[in-house]
This record gives structure tokens, sequence and C-alpha cells, in this order.
């Protein structure tokens, strides 16, 4: 009687299993659909003015340009650019629908690269470049197998299968462009962590809480609340950066796959959020998609079909039958003929439609547009001699609280009972220079009680002065008065109510 | 394996690029060196000053008139937001090109000069009118600083630039040092090609992108400067 042992599977094997185990690619088509979904919105917005920022008939922003490098890419002119832009379109419904999947993901790479490329002021951004990568790894992968065109013309009905149908009808492939798509989504993760651990300022909530309240990119209500509670942005920058470092090593083991994945999904919404990005996040939630397997796509089609069957028993949707399947021979044998002539009718019909649009309005009844002549009040605004900055701008925010977290006020109030500590902050807005701050304590009819001071280096973005409010000082209405330079700039009153005082006269 | 050979040589020279890519930013070694490393390095929590920072192209006629050229006539795509493409461009090294592409689309009289004109005013005045009312009991009042960035030739080439308003805020606070302003005064004054951008001219210092001289590291899509 013979005894096998089993061996331990070698690094070797464990790392070809890794890359090389196939499984139904469902996750990358769903990557596919998602990711060009999101970029179809960013290509249309552009279209219009596709002649101004990408050819020479407008006004080009070449990225290498900004790395000191010269123009790196060819510059095409309006025409040639618009065209090729109507393609950059085409190719990425395409990717959508799955029809000509490989080549269309393909295009979408290439030519969204190249106008990236060409413009550094309202293209390429780093949702841009992820999007590139995704491309490319999608247009590697069998993403357009299943839930596609394709996979249709292919005539065989079960090239679209439900997920919970046997996996024995499910196509497969190599699992290695997924892996790469998640690794590279786990690389991006540790890269911003670098980021942040290179920025002083982020971890005391001052590079957010100023990203908090730009208006430069769309709406964040969220933003502007959190901006004013600056101890919870400090402990939510503590645990982006955990997450971010923690995220390329956890997301593959079992247990962590879903939690660090649901987090990251939260995180990139709370961004929209907080910092109002829109089309970051739907990229990276599109990446995510990459990370589903096999049994988590079939676990939610049971999920859908429990739902279904439990709650719209009754309900049935009657798709359009289109009579195609009689075709479906003559589709398939001539889907890249029919493919390439859709291209080229779309192309020209992409082109004649930017012509009609007139996007510089050159054919209007006076010809081209007239230069408007300015108000003289806003030119003498403008061109005004250059003032010194005043004491108030330099000061972002003067509070009054007693509990601190990372140097941090928490808990902001305007009463305290004699016996608190009584912290005053304030925080400085960069650049300031070096600054003589004081705090001042005063009573109800303006006479100075208390009065400190404090120099500050120009480096210094936080200031904190400590007062013990004991009995000395009589239960009442008061204020902190700041002053910056000898200037008062800020003053926060405040009421003091009987107590006891727990610290030592 | 023979047949998988060149997805693994994908597989080793993808996750090597990217690897180079993390090194590289980690010890923040030569990522400005290339722009393909703009592909590779994560650097996407960029500097956000405490000033919001806002763009103004003003073309100045023959006769005197001055005319806002921001933004095209026929309107401007608003790619992030709310925001024309010009504000995007922090360090103003696309700006002549913008100006000389409205000022070719468009009728006018013969300008003579195109002026960058910078416009700041504090993030703090950015909250909304009941959260500043909650948190200050002083009024809301914003104060707009100006400060030309660069002027063109009527052709739009570049004639002067100036340092952004932000480093000139951080001249005057080293200024403010009589010993720094005396070893100033002391010094001669030097002047250094600027043989990367154009060839054969000579630009002071200032004008070359900050983040170039500060760190090495260019961040083209930061819209905001690096402050200390």
């Amino acid at each position: 009687m013979s005894r096998t042992t089993q061996q331990p599977a070698s690094y070797f094997s464990q790392l070809e299993q890794f890359f090389f185990a196939k499984e139904a690619p469902y996750g990358m088509a769903l990557m596919r659909i998602g990711v060009s979904s999101a970029m179809l919105w960013t290509h249309i917005v552009r279209f219009p003015y596709a002649r101004e920022i990408y050819s020479t008939d407008g006004a080009i922003a070449q990225l290498s340009m900004t790395f000191g490098q010269g123009n790196y890419v060819p510059e095409l002119g309006g025409t040639a650019a618009v065209a090729l832009y109507t393609i950059l379109i085409c190719a990425c419904i395409g990717s959508i629908i799955g029809w000509q999947t490989r080549i269309c993901l393909a295009l979408s790479c290439l030519l969204y690269t190249y106008f990236s490329m060409l413009d550094a002021l309202s293209t390429i951004t780093k949702y841009s470049v992820i999007a590139s990568h995704l491309l490319l790894l999608a247009s590697l992968a069998d993403s357009g197998a299943i839930w596609s065109v394709d996979a249709w013309l292919k005539g065989n009905p079960k090239r679209n299968p439900f997920p919970s149908q046997p996996s024995r009808i499910t196509p497969t492939s190599y699992v290695w462009p997924a892996r790469l798509t998640q690794l590279f989504i786990g690389i991006i993760y540790l890269g911003a962590a670098c980021t942040k651990l290179h920025t002083p300022a982020f971890f005391n909530g001052d590079q957010l809480k100023y990203w908090m309240l730009t208006q430069m990119n769309h709406g964040h209500p969220l933003g502007d609340y959190l901006s004013m509670h600056p101890a919870l942005v400090v402990i939510s920058c503590y645990i982006a950066v955990i997450w971010e470092i923690m995220f390329i090593f956890t997301v593959f083991t079992k247990g962590w796959r879903i939690p660090m994945l649901l987090i990251g999904a939260a995180f990139h919404i709370g961004t929209t959020l907080m910092l109002g990005l829109v089309t970051f996040p739907l990229v990276m939630i599109s990446g995510y998609l990459a990370f589903l397997k096999t049994s988590d796509v079939q676990w939610m089609a049971q999920q859908y079909r429990y739902v279904k069957r439990r709650y719209f028993r009754n309900v049935s949707i009657a798709l359009p039958q289109l009579g195609l399947s009689s075709w479906q021979p003559a589709l398939a044998h001539y889907s890249l003929l029919l493919f390439s002539c859709v291209i080229v009718v779309a192309t020209s019909a992409g082109v004649q439609a930017e012509n009609w649009m007139d996007p510089y309005k050159k054919r209007g009844p006076n010809g081209p547009l007239q230069l408007q002549p300015m108000p003289m009040d806003k030119v003498a605004e403008l061109f005004k001699q250059e003032e010194p900055l005043r004491e108030i701008d330099r000061i972002f925010s003067f509070r009054l609280g007693t509990l601190e977290v990372s140097e941090i006020i928490i808990d902001p109030r305007t009463e305290f009972t004699q016996g608190d500590l009584l912290v005053a902050q304030v925080s400085l807005t960069p650049p300031h220079g070096d600054m003589f701050l004081e705090c001042v304590l005063v009573d109800a009819d303006g006479d100075l009680l208390h009065q400190e001071y404090y120099i500050t280096p120009r480096d210094t973005n936080l200031v904190t002065f400590r007062l013990n409010m004991c009995e000395t000082l009589l239960p009442g209405n008061y204020a902190m008065v700041l002053r910056a330079n000898a200037k008062e700039v800020q003053r926060q009153p405040f009421t003091l109510k009987p107590g006891v005082c727990k610290v030592p006269q | 394996m023979i047949r998988r050979a060149p997805a693994i040589a994908f597989i080793a020279l993808y996750l090597g690029i990217l690897g180079y890519g993390i090194v590289a930013h980690m010890f923040s070694m030569g990522t400005g060196s290339h722009v393909g490393m703009y592909y590779i390095v994560w650097d996407m929590f960029c500097g956000w000053s405490g000033f919001e920072q806002r763009h103004h192209l003003i073309a100045e006629g023959e006769s005197g008139q001055f005319y806002d050229i921001t933004t095209g006539p026929w309107g401007d795509v608003r790619p992030y937001g709310p925001l024309e493409r010009l504000h995007y461009d922090t360090y103003a090294m696309h700006t002549p090109r913008i100006a000389q592409n409205i000022l070719k689309q468009t009728a006018h009289e013969p300008i003579t000069k195109v002026y960058m004109i910078e416009e700041y005013w504090a993030k703090k005045y950015n909250l909304p009118d009941a959260y500043w009312a909650a948190t200050h009991q002083e009024p809301k009042d914003p104060k707009r600083y100006y400060s030309t960035r660069m002027t063109l030739t009527n052709d739009c080439q570049k004639w002067v630039t100036y340092p952004t308003w932000l480093h000139k805020q951080q001249y005057v606070f080293y200024m403010d040092n009589p010993k720094l302003q005396m070893l100033a005064k002391n010094s001669r004054q030097f002047l250094r090609p600027n043989s990367v951008y154009q060839a054969n001219q000579f630009v002071p210092i200032g004008t070359l992108p900050s983040a170039s001289l500060d760190t090495g590291a260019i961040q083209p899509a930061s819209f905001e400067m690096i402050t200390e």
C-alpha cells in the first residue's frame, strides 16, 4: 500500500498559478465597460473644443513642455485632430459594447494617451494616466469574450452566459492581465502614500484643508464642512495613509480582499463629496472591478435572481426582438469590414458636425467674433499697485477649546467653567512670514487681564496659547483677542461659568 | 512555457517599469527627468496653498483700450469644474499660445501688449456664508491681490516675466531680514541662460518654473504651487 504525501507548492508554481490560472473574464469585462463609459463622458465634453485644445489651429499645451523637453508628440491640423478625436470616441463606444473589442481598446489607449500628452491643462491628470494603463491592460485581456457584440457574433448564445450558469459553458482565459491591473492599483496607492509621507503639511491636515476649500474642482459640500473640523481631517489623513500602504499587501489575502475594496470604494466616493472629484473615482472604482472573481459575480447573480423571484415575480421585461439572428453569420463574417466602414462614416460625420458647429464662430453675420473692451474700473483694479498682505489674511482661524488631539482643538466652544484649561489656537495661512502674535484676555469692559505672546517663525503654521481659568477669574463674559504684528485681527468672546479649580495655583 | 514567453516578458517589463516609478518617487530621484515619468509616478497629492489663484489675460490695443481675453468669446472648456482652461496653467507656460490663439481667431484693433495678471485671495473666504457666520465673529471681507505675472509682445512672445505673487510674498519676508537685505545689495546680480526653454535668450532666474528650481520635480497637473 503506497502512501502519498502532499508536497507544498513551490514558489514558482504558486507564481505560475497566480498569473496563469484560467478564469472567466467577468472582472475585466466589467472594467472594460466601466472605464470606457467614464472616458466616453470626458471625450464628449471635450469634443466641441477638440480643434482648440488638440490642434495647431488652437492652443496646444504639450505635457513635455512642462518637463522642459520641447514638443514630444506630433501636432496635427484642425481637421485631422478632430477626425482622430472622433475615432477615439468611436473606439470608446466600441469598447463599451464590445465590438472588435481588442482593436477598440488598443485604439482608445493609444489615442487617449496621445491627446493627453497634447494637453497638459485640461486633459492630462492622474485619472487620465490611470485610465490609459487600464485600457492597455484591458486590451491585453480577453475582456471581449463575454458580454459583448463579439461574443454574440461568434454564434454561440452561451458566449454571453448569465453568471450563475454552469462554469463549463463559460469562456475562460489567463488571469495575468487582471493580476497586473490589481497590482497596478496597489502600486498607485503605495505611490500616493509615498507622496503623503514626503509632504509634512499633510499630517497636520493643512494640505487637505486647503484642498477641500479650493474652488477649482466641482462642488464639495462635505469638504466645506470638514475644513471647519481640522481634528477630523487629521485623523482621516492618518487612516488614508495606513490604508494606502496596507492595500497591496492585504488585498490578495482571503479575509481582507472585500473589506479593503469596500473601504477603497467609500474613500473614492468620499473624494467626490469632500474634494469635488468626479471622473477620478469613476475610473478607480471601474479599476476595482478587475478584482472580481468568478465566484463573486456568480454570487451577485444569485442574489439578483433571489430578489427577482422574491419581490418581482410578476414583473417581466420583454426585450425587443430585432430579428438579427438570421443576419448573425453574415455580420460575423464581415464584422471587421463593417466596423471599418462605421469608423470611416462616423469620422466623416464627426468632422462635418464640428465644422457645422463652427467652434470659433467665425461664420457669424459679422465674421469672426469681436473682442469687447473692458470697463476701465476693472482694468484699474487689475493693474493697481501691488498691496502688502493684510494681517487678517495670514490667519486661517482662531479657536478656543479645552481638548487637543494631535495638537488640534477638538471641542471648539464659547463657554468655559472655572477650572478649565482654556486652549486658544491660531492656525496660520502660509506664506505668512515671521510674525509677532499676542493673545490677550479682556473682560466685558475691554480691560486687559492677561497677555501672552509668541514670536512665530515663518515655517510654523499652528500656535497654541494655554490659560488656566482659575478662581481668580470671576464668572462672566470675556473675550480672547488675537493681535498679529501689533494689530487686532480677531476676537473670540466666551462666557466663564462658576466651577471648581482643579489646577494647583 | 514557450507560448507563455511573450506574456511573461510583458509581465516582467510592466512590473519593472512600475517598480522603477515607485523607487524613483520614494527617493525623489529623477521624477521630473522625462515626460514618461508622469505615467509611472503617483504624486496625486500635490501642493495646495492657502490662497486661491485665478489668471487674467488682458490685451492692450493701440487705442489704449483693454480687452479681456482670459477665455475666447466663443466659450471655453471647463475640464474639472467651474473654471476655464487658462486657470489650470499654474506655471504660466502655455499662456502665450492661448493668447495667440484667441487673438488669431477674433476681430480686434492692433494689439500692442498682452498682460497675464494673477489674482489671489485667502482660501478661508471660500467657506460658505453659513459656516463663516458660525465660526467667525467678524464679517466676511475677502481682499483680492493682483500681480502681473507676465507681459507678452504684440505677437504673444514672452517679453517680461515675474515671479508668482506667492513667491513674491516669500521674497518680501526674506527681505525683512536686514542682514539678508545687505547681502543682497552687496552681491552682484547674475543671469543665467535659460537654455532648456529658449535658446540664446537670457532670462532672470525667477522666470523658470518654480517647482523645477525647488525640487527638480514638476507636477504639471498640480494646479497650485507648493508653498512652505
